[in-house]
């Protein structure tokens, strides 16, 4: 890997691709839970990735192009979140569900569905720390250096964005479920 | 729940929702891109020429501070060629040439003294440049007694000439995304807002922060920062502290102007190298200078690059990627594993948008961005799963055509109002009428989604919805927001869906994302270094032409093989191979040049040069042959002007060099000797129809 940021520090576009080709996905899942926007998604990651070969040259260690790469992603979909575009492409992934028992399933989706409905709630910046320490499973200090802002600002807008999810999630415990009364 | 069950629980649902799929076609389209934007210099590569003299008449102090501006100064320049960012505009008479390459260890001063990005300003010059994503224009007070520098790849101007290169300070102007504010101890931290940037400053090591005012500039608030950099950076390599990013770095005690200017949210360094040296002369012609600056922050971010931007018909901000329809043409796009065509009826005044990564299509207004209301949309996907609880995340995979469509009419909240057996493209299958009756709140942007593949579709909203079964696949073609089509539209989309063809044999992978391909009529627009080149292309289905999106290149072939003779391309030409690769490469600053460089060079034998004029613009045409094998050029090609293929031993070449303001197009027909009537009368339809945007 070392060897590849060198080479393509150096200009070469086959090892950037090379090194960019193993990350896409990680790289566009991070941006689809920030910004839960299809367009906005690749058109972030794109941003990044041509950021990231632009600016390579500038790249003092290449063992920290990961990290750095991620910085430049965040960065990135924090520019999209202002001018998100209306309309998005979705292709829902299939999740593998065979073998639990319909109230495993039923109670998994309806956790699921909170989760997802509270993560929608959050704003891009605590969507992305959380997603950063809880899907990245980064360190705070990483998630800090990827985030640009300090470890104690990142601890607090992470507890601030599970606070919030909490909310969320017995707000909805204490009603019937809109859909569940929807689809009764 | 405790903190620690929570964070499982939400690791847990991250972990397993996550989309780690990558769009067919998202690579291409980012190396697409790579393949055409440079990499930014690194500072320290370029110090070497700027090591200009001293004038003569300071003191030992003002000479080391003369020193440490120069030296800035030279980073400045250097830093300040923001590779990507197209060149700037300047009025007066002086003599402008355009961006140029990117100037290697051997590049040299031009006849006024210049190197390769420098422009002496003699007299009173608009200058204008771009950052990354603003325009900047200001008005220099020059004088033959007292020039000004400006550097063309970016904004930048540097005081004195270009023969000595001398001066008391410069400006250089960026855009700001990151602030080191550790003195080089750790990685410099992205800043997302002005607020952060101006804290960031103001509390930043390596150092000291003399006056902080709140300003205006270019009409926008700012703050200029009176700042002295600390003498001991030890931490910084190369001694100089990268404080904000874009503009160079600042040397260790040297005096700094910086103002920060919040341009709707986008924060623009303005620096002021040499701030402490100046005298009140030219403090006063700098502030003439700064109260002069004009900001535009309507420069779109997706016109930079390629420069310039894969444009039809004047339509800007489309990606490269994609293709505009401004005459009418063929549109290939996938939908899963399956290809398909379409004949697309777009005009010059009403263009249609095709994407590459798969099947959409839409027509256009004003720009890319700008789809217009009433305006065709539709959309194609290979179905292999259905959302039977739209934004509950409950859906079901579908193998089958009636899996499919059982799974759709039985989905939760969508009403089928309508079902007609059809056949397209001689498959059968049934249009539906969908009505989504959902409560959206539980959705992402109130947007709903149904099939893989296809954008969310609103609540409320009636869509016709095609169901095709295609030899055991199922495919989906929606109708967007039918409800407020035009009726000349709902013609068009009739004629589209007539026209489908569809390649079961494809493979999965998609189409070169680089690849157009014209099996009808269409238009061709396609960069050639600054400047972009449009040729009327007579495709067909026996005849059909490719095209490049990154640069200007035509081929008669298809893109599934990509062979064929019959061959144009176009470049801007900066280099001229006079040697035939025996290290005889020069830079070329005028068409003359070129002219007269490829007529003497070596290793071709011109049979013919005559005058020439295309697309308006006058120049030479050269017909030529290269004899014999020169083994020191490899694969026996001579690169003889730089942007166009290499040229082959044995065959014979037609070659324009046009004067387009300025700028030097180069037009290069390979081995027309060997082309058939019919190609040869194409060829002659591109350049009797073509047109060049300098």
């Amino acid at each position: 890997m070392r060897d590849l940021v060198v080479r393509a520090r150096q200009g070469d576009r086959d090892a950037f691709a090379a090194i960019l080709a193993p990350s896409l996905g990680r790289l566009t899942a991070v941006a689809r839970m920030i910004l839960r926007d299809e367009y906005a998604a690749q058109d972030a990651v794109q941003d990044a990735s041509i950021e990231a070969w632009r600016s390579l040259p500038g790249l003092r260690d290449p063992d920290k192009f990961e990290a750095w790469i991620r910085r430049l992603l965040v960065r990135a979909c924090f520019q999209r979140t202002r001018r998100i575009r209306r309309v998005g492409a979705v292709e829902v992934r299939l999740t593998p569900d065979h073998e639990q028992d319909i109230a495993t399933l039923e109670r998994d989706l309806d956790l699921r569905d909170q989760l997802d409905r509270g993560l929608a709630r959050l704003t891009a910046q605590q969507r992305a720390v959380v997603v950063l320490v809880h899907y990245l499973d980064l360190p705070l200090a990483d998630a800090a250096q990827a985030l640009g802002i300090p470890v104690g600002t990142t601890k607090s807008r992470l507890n601030s964005a599970r606070n919030a999810l909490r909310a969320a999630i017995e707000a909805d415990d204490r009603e019937p479920s809109r859909l569940g009364e929807r689809f009764a | 729940m405790t903190n620690e069950q929570f964070s499982a629980q939400l690791r847990q649902h991250l972990l397993s929702t996550a989309d780690e799929r990558v769009v067919q076609g998202q690579l291409a389209s980012i190396l697409d891109q790579v393949a055409v934007v440079p990499q930014r210099p690194k500072l320290v590569a370029r110090l070497p020429w700027f090591a200009g003299g001293v004038g003569s008449t300071s003191s030992s102090q003002l000479r080391w501070a003369l020193l440490v501006a120069l030296a800035l100064i030279g980073l400045t320049i250097a830093g300040a060629i923001y590779v990507g960012a197209p060149g700037p505009r300047i009025t007066a008479d002086q003599e402008v040439v355009g961006p140029t390459l990117e100037p290697g260890p051997e590049a040299t001063p031009d006849r006024a003294g210049c190197l390769p990005f420098l422009t002496q300003f003699d007299e009173a010059t608009t200058y204008t440049a771009d950052t990354h994503s603003l325009s900047i224009t200001v008005s220099v007070p020059a004088t033959p007694a007292e020039p000004w520098m400006g550097w063309r790849d970016s904004f930048g101007l540097t005081s004195g000439a270009c023969t000595d290169r001398t001066g008391p300070g410069g400006i250089a102007a960026s855009e700001v995304t990151e602030v080191d504010a550790r003195a080089c101890a750790v990685s410099a931290a992205a800043v997302n807002t002005y607020e952060e940037a101006v804290a960031a400053v103001s509390t930043a090591q390596g150092i000291d922060v003399l006056l902080r005012t709140e300003e205006t500039l270019g009409g926008y608030s700012a703050t200029l920062f009176d700042l002295r950099v600390h003498d001991d950076l030890n931490a910084c390599s190369n001694g100089g502290l990268h404080l904000v990013d874009g503009v160079p770095s600042f040397g260790p005690g040297s005096g700094i102007g910086l103002y920060l200017v919040n341009v709707d949210g986008t924060t623009l360094a303005v620096a002021l190298h040499g701030y402490h040296s100046w005298s009140s002369d030219f403090r006063a012609t700098v502030d003439e200078i700064l109260g002069s600056m004009q900001i535009d922050p309507s420069r779109p971010e997706e016109s930079i690059a390629p420069p310039p931007a894969f444009t039809s018909g004047g339509i800007r901000n489309c990606s490269p990627a994609d293709t505009v329809f401004d005459a009418p043409g063929t549109y290939t796009a996938p939908a899963g594993s399956l290809s398909l065509s379409v004949d697309v009826p777009g005009t010059r005044d009403d263009p249609w948008l095709g994407l590459t990564s798969r099947f959409s299509l839409r027509s256009l207004k004003g720009a890319c961005t700008d789809f217009g209301r009433g305006g065709g949309w539709l959309e194609a996907s290979e179905v292999t799963r259905v959302e039977t609880e739209a934004c509950a995340g409950a859906g079901v995979a579908v193998d089958t055509f009636e899996e499919a469509l059982a799974a759709i009419s039985s989905a939760k909240g969508i009403n089928v109002d309508e079902r007609t057996d059809v056949t397209l493209a001689g498959y059968t299958g049934t249009r539906l009428g969908l009505r989504l009756d959902i409560d959206s709140n539980a959705c992402a942007e109130q947007q709903i989604p149904l099939l893989n593949g296809m954008t969310r579709f609103d609540p409320g909203a009636r869509y016709p919805l095609y169901l095709i079964d295609v030899d055991g696949k199922t495919l989906a073609i929606a109708l967007y927001e039918t409800d407020i089509w035009r009726p000349d539209v709902t013609a068009q989309v009739d004629e589209i869906l007539a026209s489908l063809r569809i390649d079961t044999t494809a493979s999965s992978e998609p189409v070169a994302a680089d690849c157009v391909e014209f099996r009808g009529p269409s238009r061709y627009t396609a960069p050639a270094g600054s400047m972009s080149v449009m040729v009327s292309v007579p495709g067909s289905d026996a005849e059909p032409w490719i095209g490049s999106r990154r640069h200007f290149s035509l081929l008669r072939a298809a893109c599934a093989d990509q062979q064929g003779t019959g061959w144009i391309e176009a470049s801007e030409v900066d280099l001229v191979d006079m040697a035939a690769c025996e290290r005889g490469t020069v830079e070329i600053h005028s068409t003359e040049e070129a002219i007269a460089a490829v007529g003497t060079a070596q290793g071709i034998e011109v049979t013919s040069q005559t005058d020439a004029k295309l697309g308006g613009y006058s120049g030479t045409k050269f017909d030529f042959e290269i004899p014999e094998i020169t083994s020191r050029c490899a694969d026996n090609q001579i690169p003889l002007v730089d942007g166009v293929n290499p040229f082959d031993v044995g065959l014979d070449y037609t070659l324009y060099l046009i004067d387009v303001n300025g700028k030097t197009l180069a037009v290069a027909l390979y081995g027309p000797a060997n082309w058939s009537a019919t190609v040869s009368d194409t060829i002659e339809i591109f350049l009797d129809s073509m047109q060049i945007e300098p």
